[in-house]
């Protein structure tokens, strides 16, 4: 989906803040949504890339306002629901039993939880599948297609219609695009370097910029423009 | 797809709304409150950028390993550390006296954390992921205080698949006699996303 998280090259948001020895998590609820997103990939409840488009699906002014791990606590809990594991009613009357002290966090631990959700976790990032033929090979000039998929994608809205240069063959492996919605097809993934002037025009920087892109993504570029050189 | 009954509302308090979530998920099995103890142990004392800090001063003083780190990404990461190997893979590029590079993701927030940790909030800014790809080099110079010679080429790496992208740095003039130790404390954070030059050669003092 052409949304607001796609922000390569996006002009206006001003000055860069860094914070000088930043903490891992500023407050103890950052970690903790940090592992609600651990637990539902580690359960299989959710995979990284329907989590992406969770975050993506916020409306773009909850996205910009939101601090980073608002916008992952957001995601998470929009898929708890879709999946049909908690309900906002459920969610909302144990945030007051907590508030009013009827409630309180289990520290039970029956089980090695943590050992499953590892384990889950190494499955829900192992994205290489068996190997498929490239279409391309490293060398080739190719054309990123003008897809604007309504659903997840991982092609990032700059690099459209641009023309490059297939770097690095990477292997087959699961298409976001894909796997954002339940399905597991895979595709073989490119590096493609960019020249700066092919994306930004002529006020651009020079250099080059590189994106692993999945064969749906490209075409070979204008076989024609390339005849018609003498 | 966009529209669906259960929107979460926005929390006025994220960190009831969170403890609510925990709780629940504790319940069903899915979580324990040690495991969440554990996760978040884990990426506040296990990893962070000493881990990748190693790696490059082994490929500084080591030829052999340079070229399998560039060639064999986490494999020989996992040679000098202890990296989750089985989770992700990292991508090693190099910098040179002619090519800078630079890792963003624009989409979301990619970052080789097994060998960094997890990433700093200006990485994951719509401030950042918005400029470092169209316009490298200013926001450098503004933004970080790096002045790239317009002879060093910017190529920018943006995160957008499950592979992973660290800058390995040069090698800092006048270091010859440090040990491995001593090197890896020279290298940042930041030159390892590439957000910070180190050694370049041409401002050797003598």
């Amino acid at each position: 989906m052409d949304g607001i998280h796609d922000l390569g090259g996006m002009d206006g948001f001003g000055p860069i803040e860094v914070e000088a020895n930043e903490p891992v998590f500023h407050e103890p609820w950052e970690g903790w949504v940090y592992a609600l997103q651990v637990a539902g990939m580690g359960n299989g409840v959710f995979t990284v890339d329907e989590f992406r488009h969770a975050i993506e699906r916020l409306p773009p002014t909850d996205y910009l306002e939101s601090r980073y791990y608002e916008r992952w606590l957001a995601g998470v809990e929009q898929l708890y629901y879709e999946k049909g594991v908690l309900d906002p009613e459920t969610v909302a009357a144990r945030e007051a039993a907590l508030e009013s002290g009827q409630a309180a966090v289990s520290t039970d631990a029956d089980g090695d939880v943590y050992g499953e959700i590892a384990a889950g976790l190494r499955e829900a990032f192992d994205v290489d599948r068996p190997d498929q033929e490239p279409a391309f090979a490293a060398g080739d000039r190719i054309r990123v297609r003008n897809r604007h998929p309504e659903g997840h994608t991982r092609c990032p809205r700059y690099a459209r219609r641009a023309e490059g240069v297939v770097e690095v063959v990477r292997g087959t492996e699961a298409v976001p695009d894909a796997r954002a919605h339940g399905s597991d097809d895979a595709e073989p993934v490119y590096n493609v370097r960019f020249e700066a002037a092919e994306l930004w025009g002529t006020d651009a920087e020079g250099g080059g910029v590189h994106l692993d892109l999945w064969e749906r993504y490209l075409e070979p570029a204008n076989p024609t423009e390339a005849q018609s050189s003498p | 797809m966009t529209d669906t009954p259960d929107r979460p509302t926005r929390p006025d308090d994220p960190s009831a709304r969170a403890r609510a979530i925990q709780s629940l998920l504790v319940e069903k099995e899915l979580l324990t409150t040690e495991a969440v103890d554990r996760i978040v142990s884990t990426y506040e004392d296990d990893l962070g950028p000493q881990t990748g800090a190693r790696v490059v001063a082994r490929a500084w003083t080591d030829p052999g390993f340079k070229e399998r780190l560039l060639e064999g990404g986490i494999e020989a990461i996992a040679e000098v550390v202890d990296v989750p190997d089985d989770l992700v893979d990292v991508e090693v590029v190099e910098n040179t006296p002619d090519v800078h590079n630079l890792v963003v993701c624009t989409l979301c927030s990619c970052y080789p954390w097994a060998v960094l940790g997890l990433p700093p909030t200006w990485y994951k800014s719509p401030e950042y992921r918005s400029r470092a790809v169209r316009e490298p080099r200013t926001m450098l110079r503004e933004q970080f205080d790096q002045e790239i010679p317009a002879a060093v080429d910017i190529e920018v790496w943006d995160s957008n698949s499950e592979l992973r992208y660290m800058v390995l740095p040069q090698r800092p003039p006048g270091t010859a006699d440090l040990t491995e130790d001593a090197l890896a404390d020279l290298v940042t954070r930041d030159a390892m996303i590439g957000v910070e030059r180190l050694g370049e050669s041409t401002t050797v003092e003598q």
